[in-house]
Formats: C-alpha cells, sequence, structure tokens
C-alpha cells in the first residue's frame, strides 16, 4: 500500500490555486527594504485582524447602540482601506504577507 | 546534523523498514520510555520541498502505523546525540502527556473560502458582513469540533478565507468525520472547502 500526497486530500474546489502558500519573507540582501516591508505590514494586518475580532465580539454581544455600531464599522472600514493602501504604496500583495509560515508553522 | 521525524514510545519496537531523508538508514535514539526517530546528515538542513516534504511525512506516518507519537515539524534538528537526549530529558513529561492526548488519533485540517463581497456603503453594513462572515465560519466549524476530541482555530485569516482550522479526532471517528465534511461541502455550496488528512497531530503537540 503506498501513500501519495493526493490521497491526503479528502475534499477541494475545482480552484485550488486560491489556498497556495504565502510567499516566504524576502531576505535577499537587494532586497532588504521590500523584505522588512513585508515583515511590518504582516504585523499591522495581524494587529487589525485582532482588532477586528474584538469588535465583533462587542456587537455580538449586543451591549452596543446603533450609533457605536456605525462608528465602530466606519473605523474597520478605514482601516481595511488604508491596509489596501500600504499594501499598493510597498508593492505587495496579499499572498506577500506571510501570515502562513507553511512546513515551517504559523506566526500566529 | 542528526534530523527528528517524531519522539514515539516503546524503544524495544524495531524501527519501520523505510529510508529516511536523501535515503538515509534511520536510526532510533532511545532515551528511557521515549525514543526519537532521526537520521544523521553531513549537510546542515532540508529546504521545504515537496518531495522533502513528503518524505519527513512517510516516515512520521509509518512510525505512527507502530505505535504513538509526537510528530516534530519539517525543519527539526539537533547537532549531535547529547543535544538529542538532553531535549528528550528536558521535554520527557511533556512528550509523554502529548503521547497520551494523540494516542489513537489523527489530525484533519480544513480551510474555507469565499470571496469578499462588495464594500459596503456604511459602517452598519460593513458591521454586518463581518458578523456574516463570523457566523459562515462557526457554521462550518462547530459541526466538526463537535466530531473532534479538540479542536483549533487559526486567528489568522487571509482575505476570502472564512476559516483556518485543525481537527483531532479518534480513529473510530474518521469516517463520520469524513462524512461530516461531505455533508458540510453540500450544505455550503457558496463556500470553497479543503480538507486535508489523516495527518500526525502536527497542530495539537506543542513542541
Amino acid at each position: 500500500m503506498t501513500r501519495q500526497p493526493q490521497d491526503k486530500l479528502l475534499v477541494r474546489p475545482p480552484d485550488l490555486d486560491a489556498f497556495g502558500p504565502s510567499r516566504r519573507i524576502d531576505t535577499d540582501a537587494g532586497n532588504a527594504e521590500r523584505g522588512l516591508a513585508q515583515l511590518v505590514l504582516t504585523i499591522i494586518e495581524l494587529l487589525r485582524q485582532l482588532l477586528e475580532r474584538q469588535a465583533i465580539r462587542r456587537v455580538e454581544s449586543g451591549a452596543l447602540d446603533d450609533e457605536t455600531i456605525e462608528r465602530l464599522g466606519r473605523a474597520l472600514m478605514a482601516l481595511e482601506q488604508r491596509m489596501e493602501e500600504l499594501k499598493r504604496t510597498f508593492g505587495l500583495s496579499d499572498e506577500d504577507l506571510n501570515l502562513d509560515l507553511g512546513p515551517l508553522g504559523r506566526l500566529l | 546534523m542528526i534530523w527528528i521525524y517524531a519522539v514515539g514510545e516503546r524503544p524495544d519496537l524495531p524501527l519501520p523498514a523505510i529510508a529516511g531523508l536523501g535515503g538515509t538508514v534511520l536510526e532510533s535514539i532511545p532515551h528511557g520510555p521515549l525514543l526519537a526517530v532521526a537520521s544523521r546528515h553531513a549537510r546542515s538542513g532540508f529546504a521545504p520541498e515537496a518531495d522533502a516534504l513528503w518524505a519527513h511525512e512517510q516516515v512520521v506516518e509509518a512510525v505512527m502505523d507502530q505505535r504513538a507519537v509526537v510528530p516534530m515539524r519539517f525543519g527539526t534538528r539537533v547537532g549531535d546525540d547529547a543535544a538529542a537526549h538532553a531535549v528528550l530529558d528536558a521535554e520527557r513529561e511533556h512528550l509523554l502527556e502529548v503521547l497520551e492526548r494523540v494516542r489513537g488519533r489523527v489530525e484533519f485540517a480544513l480551510r474555507a473560502r469565499r470571496p469578499s463581497p462588495a464594500p459596503a456603503g456604511s459602517g452598519r453594513d460593513h458591521v454586518r458582513t463581518l458578523l456574516g462572515e463570523a457566523r459562515a465560519a462557526a457554521a462550518l466549524h462547530d459541526p466538526l469540533a463537535a466530531v473532534a476530541v479538540e479542536a483549533r482555530r487559526s486567528d489568522v485569516r487571509r482575505a476570502g478565507e472564512l476559516l483556518r482550522a485543525a481537527y483531532l479526532v479518534d480513529a473510530c471517528d474518521v469516517a463520520h468525520f469524513r462524512r461530516s465534511v461531505r455533508l458540510l461541502e453540500r450544505e455550503h455550496s457558496d463556500v470553497a472547502l479543503v480538507c486535508t488528512g489523516p495527518w500526525p497531530a502536527y497542530s495539537f503537540v506543542n513542541v
């Protein structure tokens, strides 16, 4: 009985590419600046997601009034937009943010 | 360099007849009730490429067929025998505890994606979108976590990703788990699901 990597796939969508791994942090000397931007933006993105989760928990607890929810929503949207701008500024895509260190583990 | 594949119990049992990375011979480093399954190499490491990852995985699974194991992540290595014994000694209690927890259990990994909706017009709509995503993730995660002995959800998601989770499943519940995943796949046709396994319990060993 030989086992093959594809035997590990229990279910999959027709398009697997979207699930591909993150690119590794670029540590070539010439690209040190880009690698640093990648690292910093990854950390900012982790914090943004943390804030978002906490906000959702507060909304779900039912303790917030309509006006507060509207303000919270606008603040989260603004954060998301700002993150997109930063990624554009540094020429980084979502896959460049190293949220998943692949076989070596995860950042959080 | 000594490459470590797994730490297991029953150092008295022979190792499986399977080659290590680069076709090397597997060896056992026994330490009290534990053993490390290892191979020796002149080089300092291996790049995490498909063939090498799969070779590492095959060794871990072959050992897991014989006994309870704490799988080591690809890239785990020590300098020499003394270092291996030092780790086994320092981590002895923890490793024995983990062996009990993963005995007869396997891991399944799940990831779910759904296209991100159009940007919201108001703060309220945005919050509603986020709530919808949180609920969609729970609708996938909760039924699977109910079949599993233990479940872990990653806190981090990429854009469009609803859920990233791992499930520790008793061998006798594997068929039940598979059925549950297929059922979810049918019920949530708007979500792209990838489920892989069974794996050694990489996400549940904290080493």
